[in-house]
């Protein structure tokens, strides 16, 4: 089991950075859209490999159905390694040493503070991000007092299905939002996205939790659907805006560097989120009000972020791309 | 005199110098040779587009669907582990298995970045798919058995690890 955390832990992302790395040697003016596409992969795994397991896993066991997800991954693997190059010669060209390799904190103190802000912003936009995708299957459970069993037996069917929902209108988000990225500037992109972000959370998951009551479930599918359409963003644009911010020799240092500061932000946000369920003595779905406005909080402080680095780059000219 | 007619003058002062130290190349010292050759973001275009570049969009797309898209799955390994597996197990053993992968596979990147800036994909993604293959065929193994060694903090407060599970678990990143 450990050998599971460490080794696919390192395979993971051993993959996605290099992946995502050699997108930016190919593509500089569309590559929103670019990354838009390679990280549909994310959503078509997460779609298919579950669907792949549910069918499998009833009827040649275990061992048997993790091997031939084995085999799977063999063969995109393979793909991926024979497809993936990179473009632009190390900075340093020939005379590229380990040195090269060694991790740096000076990208943070580049004078402008944009690269600081950034990381702040894309840890905030993290932590409001996972908010919804981890607790939406347990807020349907809260919402419509199912058991606490229910995940077994399939009572809870939709809630699992609300996030199959979530990813893949995050998948056809994150097309849309590379697209007009490209065109309008990724910044700007981020700023209006993260804008509605915050909208579907405060105007429409806020709302389902405290009005007691509701007749069916609209108001909580519209806010999936409006949610996974545009934080579709959250996940691809990112690493394009963080490329904007230096050269391609060194996106894999920057891109890297801000991702690990996340993994931290990650990691101390579940107490967080954890510690806001328990700190709310209600029950049911009112529970769930306090992780909302936190969500919607960290969504603002984002979009502040974004907002300055944007004003510290580019000026006061709202309609220059950036 | 305008600005524009100042600038050149100063232009066309500075530029005699300029040549002769591209002609003096040689008698440089070291450093500033090697200065010269570090290439600029000026110095590169981008194909933006053909067969060539789409297909290192695929590439990148089955690679990332092979790392993230284990990363969406960890729910359905979950929910097989703690009702199958690992039962007599509680909940925040289980979950820490899948916060420690989730947490490694942000945290390593800040090794991998620039190493990937220097030697280019292919060698670390050779290394990822051993890695990854080795880690699911070890999963593949797993039975109850092998646990008791691997479990990590029994007593731990149980909220933190559920909820560091349930991440993993959730389609966090995508």
């Amino acid at each position: 089991m450990l050998a599971f955390s460490l080794l696919t832990g390192t395979g993971t992302s051993l993959l996605v950075n290099p992946a995502n790395g050699s997108v930016a040697h190919w593509f500089n003016e569309r590559r929103g859209l670019a990354s838009g596409v390679a990280f549909m992969g994310s959503s078509f795994g997460g779609v298919l490999f579950p669907l792949i397991l549910q069918s499998l896993l009833p009827q040649i066991g275990w061992a048997w159905s993790i091997r031939v997800l084995g085999l799977i991954l063999f063969v995109f693997c393979g793909i991926g390694v024979a497809l993936c190059r990179s473009r632009v010669p190390p900075r340093n060209g020939t005379a590229t040493t380990w040195r090269d390799t060694l991790p740096s904190t000076q990208i943070f103190f580049d004078g402008t503070g944009a690269m600081t802000v950034t990381t702040i912003g894309v840890v905030l936009t993290d932590l409001a991000y996972f908010i919804p995708v981890t607790y939406v299957p347990s807020y349907y459970i809260a919402r419509q007092n199912l058991p606490s069993n229910s995940t077994l037996t399939g009572e809870a069917a939709f809630a699992y299905q609300l996030l199959a929902i979530l990813n893949a209108s995050s998948s056809f988000g994150r097309l849309v939002a590379g697209w007009v990225a490209d065109r309008l500037g990724r910044y700007n992109t981020m700023i209006v996205s993260l804008f509605f972000c915050t909208v579907s959370v405060l105007c429409f998951w806020l709302p389902d939790i405290l009005i007691a009551d509701l007749p069916n479930t609209g108001l909580l599918i519209v806010f999936v659907l409006l949610f996974g359409f545009v934080s579709g963003s959250n996940v691809s644009l990112l690493p394009v805006c963080l490329g904007q911010l230096c050269e391609t020799q060194e996106y894999g240092r920057y891109y890297a560097t801000c991702y690990t500061v996340v993994s931290f932000g990650v990691l101390v946000s579940t107490p967080i989120a954890g510690g806001l369920l328990d700190a709310v003595e209600v029950s049911g779905k009112l529970k769930y009000w306090g992780v909302a406005v936190f969500t919607g909080l960290c969504y603002v402080g984002a979009l502040l972020s974004f907002i300055w680095v944007r004003w510290r780059l580019k000026g006061e000219d709202w309609r220059a791309k950036f | 005199m305008t600005l524009s007619s100042e600038q050149d003058t100063i232009q066309s002062n500075l530029q005699p110098p300029n040549n002769e130290g591209v002609h003096d190349e040689k008698h440089r010292p070291p450093i500033l040779r090697s200065l010269s050759h570090t290439i600029t973001s000026t110095d590169v275009t981008y194909p933006e587009g053909g067969r060539e570049a789409w297909s290192v969009v695929f590439g990148a797309f089955c690679g990332i669907c092979a790392s993230i898209g284990i990363y969406n799955s960890c729910g359905i390994f979950e929910a097989y582990m703690s009702a199958e597996l690992l039962s007599h197990e509680s909940k925040s053993s289980v979950g820490w298995i899948f916060g420690i992968y989730a947490f490694v596979t942000w945290f390593f990147g800040v090794q991998i970045g620039p190493t990937f800036d220097a030697i280019g994909p292919t060698a670390l993604m050779v290394a990822g798919t051993v890695c990854t293959l080795g880690g699911i065929f070890a999963l593949s193994a797993c039975t109850g058995q092998s646990v008791s060694r691997t479990r990590l903090h029994p007593k731990q407060h149980l909220s933190f690890p559920v909820i560091i599970g349930e991440l993993a678990l959730s389609f966090m990143h995508c």
